[in-house]
């Protein structure tokens, strides 16, 4: 876990995994492969879905599941504004061309109701995945997450998120320690966006730096016991339950039923 | 001891009984052209722990690389159990190598995968890798960390890791970079007692790359210093530890039992036996102030 946290608005890795490997609520008893099922199950109905009312009402259960996790509700209002914001960045000049009722009118430029509608579904289905993602990564233990992803994904990319997920912990423990190190020499008393960016830029650019220089390490380390290109994980992942098969199956009906009948409601 | 011979004329030596690893006329050149290793030899023996001793920068790693073939000779000749290791030549089953940085080392999700790392490159199934990991963390009582992510463990805990690593994939010889550095004092004896209890009861021969003479002092039978890229003397700990110009010449000092002991003696004590570790130097002193044990 993080000390300090660059920001409360990102998510802290050291965190998400705190409550993934010391959690015990039903969630996280849950088989992983259960879990992981349903995400590209939430993906595809918030793809298609096109209701508000539905796609509300899916962010609505995925965050009571995320509340039933004992997850930290407050810190996940705080992990939305990132997304939001990627959203907004996009979306905001999209808005203003789409045709329909206006709502607000600046001179040849329209604000309509169905802009603005574009705009929270947009939003909404992007919390139900990013939420979901979160309640994934926060009730399942890392070492059945590694498993299934070295299961799951085809070489070489199976490789690469399983280094990555681990020098993510250290890239991160090392942009905090650069950060605080400026922190104390006064480096955040600075004024001003551009200062700021000027601040963040280099202590980035330092930590791209620095991650070459552990890469080469790494890969050192792996040459040094022979590795040949295979990293693979070795945990027993247990498997759905019976209750586990028949959600997965009665989400599956639900999203088909759904994505053919939607139109109609 | 041998000292400045080598500096002028580097000749092949023989290959003698029971050496493991046995470096000739090493040099090593970095692509920018600056010399790190210059007519290096080097022998370990079986059963030994030999300390590669000099500052930072002396050239104790590249070294260390060479002798698990990480860094394959150009010019001289390195020959680990008897075979020459030429370009094409693998030794990494045969001599395992610890990192200095354990987080480097200890790249993979768990322990128990990091650990099984090595046995499953080595060719072994998954259920033996498993099994050899089980072991290996076992033998150096670590077994408790065996569902830990490394993210999670203390830089002691994460050096015995890295430790178990090499030593899952049964080498004869481990060489160790620095094994103690950035540790507390407590994680830097339990390496030190894993390091003596593998040469002790495994019979693994070990060589550690250290700019801590106190380490030096206490766990290695032989020493070899090197200063910019040279070996500027080999021995026993007591002919280096006593002999101040080559550790002045190597940026080193004398470890804490020897710097007490000279200082008692320029006091005028009249001290018969000269102590390399601290455990010999308490003996003195128990003998001197009279509390020795009949």
């Amino acid at each position: 876990m993080t000390n300090i946290g660059f920001e409360k608005h990102l998510p802290d890795l050291g965190l998400i995994t705190h409550y993934s490997e010391f959690g015990s609520s039903p969630i996280h008893k849950i088989s992983p492969w259960t879990k992981i099922i349903l995400l590209p199950v939430v993906v595809f109905d918030i793809t298609v879905i096109t209701d508000l009312r539905l796609l509300l009402l899916m962010l609505f259960a995925v965050v009571c599941i995320y509340w039933a996790s004992e997850l930290p509700l407050a810190l996940l209002f705080y992990w939305w504004t990132l997304p939001v914001f990627f959203v907004t960045s996009i979306v905001f000049l999209l808005i203003w061309t789409v045709p329909g009722s206006t709502l607000i009118s600046y001179g040849p430029i329209h604000l309509t109701f169905e802009g603005v509608a574009l705009f929270v579904t947009l939003i909404v289905k992007t919390l139900t995945g990013v939420s979901y993602s979160l309640v994934l990564l926060m009730t399942t233990k890392y070492n059945y997450l590694t498993h299934i992803i070295s299961k799951v994904l085809p070489y070489p990319l199976s490789q690469i998120a399983l280094l990555t997920y681990r020098f993510l912990f250290l890239m991160l423990e090392g942009l905090e320690s650069m950060v605080i190190a400026m922190k104390c020499r006064g480096g955040l008393k600075l004024s001003g966006i551009r200062k700021h960016g000027k601040f963040y830029g280099s202590v980035f650019a330092l930590a791209f730096i620095r991650s070459f220089d552990k890469a080469d390490q790494v890969a050192k380390a792996m040459q040094s016991r022979g590795y040949q290109g295979k990293l693979t994980s070795s945990y027993h992942v247990p498997r759905p339950s019976a209750g586990g098969y028949a959600f997965i199956f009665v989400a599956v009906l639900l999203s088909i039923f759904i994505y053919s009948f939607g139109r109609y409601f | 001891m041998s000292n400045d011979k080598q500096l002028s004329a580097c000749e092949f030596r023989e290959l003698e009984e029971d050496e493991l690893i046995h470096v000739d006329c090493l040099e090593h050149v970095y692509p920018d052209g600056t010399s790190s290793l210059h007519n290096v030899c080097f022998s370990l023996f079986k059963g030994e722990i030999v300390a590669i001793c000099g500052a930072n920068g002396a050239g104790k790693s590249t070294l260390v690389e060479h002798l698990n073939g990480l860094i394959k000779p150009r010019v001289g000749r390195l020959i680990v159990l008897g075979h020459e290791v030429a370009q094409k030549t693998s030794v990494i089953t045969e001599v395992g190598l610890v990192f200095q940085d354990s987080d480097s080392q200890v790249f993979a999700p768990t322990v128990l995968d990091d650990v099984m790392f090595g046995p499953l490159n080595k060719g072994l199934t998954n259920e033996a890798a498993r099994q050899a990991a089980i072991s290996a963390l076992e033998r150096i009582g670590a077994g408790h960390l065996i569902s830990r992510i490394p993210y999670y463990l203390s830089k002691g805990e994460k050096r015995l890791v890295a430790i178990a690593g090499v030593l899952a994939m049964n080498p004869e010889v481990i060489v160790a970079d620095e094994p103690t550095s950035d540790l507390d004092p407590i994680h830097s004896r339990q390496i030190e007692s894993v390091l003596l209890e593998l040469k002790t009861n495994s019979g693994i021969s070990i060589v550690i790359a250290t700019h801590d003479m106190d380490l030096a002092a206490r766990i290695a039978d032989r020493i070899y210093v090197i200063a910019e890229g040279q070996v500027i003397a080999t021995g026993t700990p007591r002919d280096i530890f006593y002999n101040k110009s080559v550790l002045a010449r190597a940026n080193l000092n004398q470890p804490a039992a020897v710097r007490i002991y000279e200082r008692l003696c320029q006091a005028g004590s009249a001290l018969d036996f000269k102590p390399v570790k601290e455990h010999d130097l308490v003996k003195i002193l128990e003998k001197v102030l009279g509390k020795a044990q009949p």
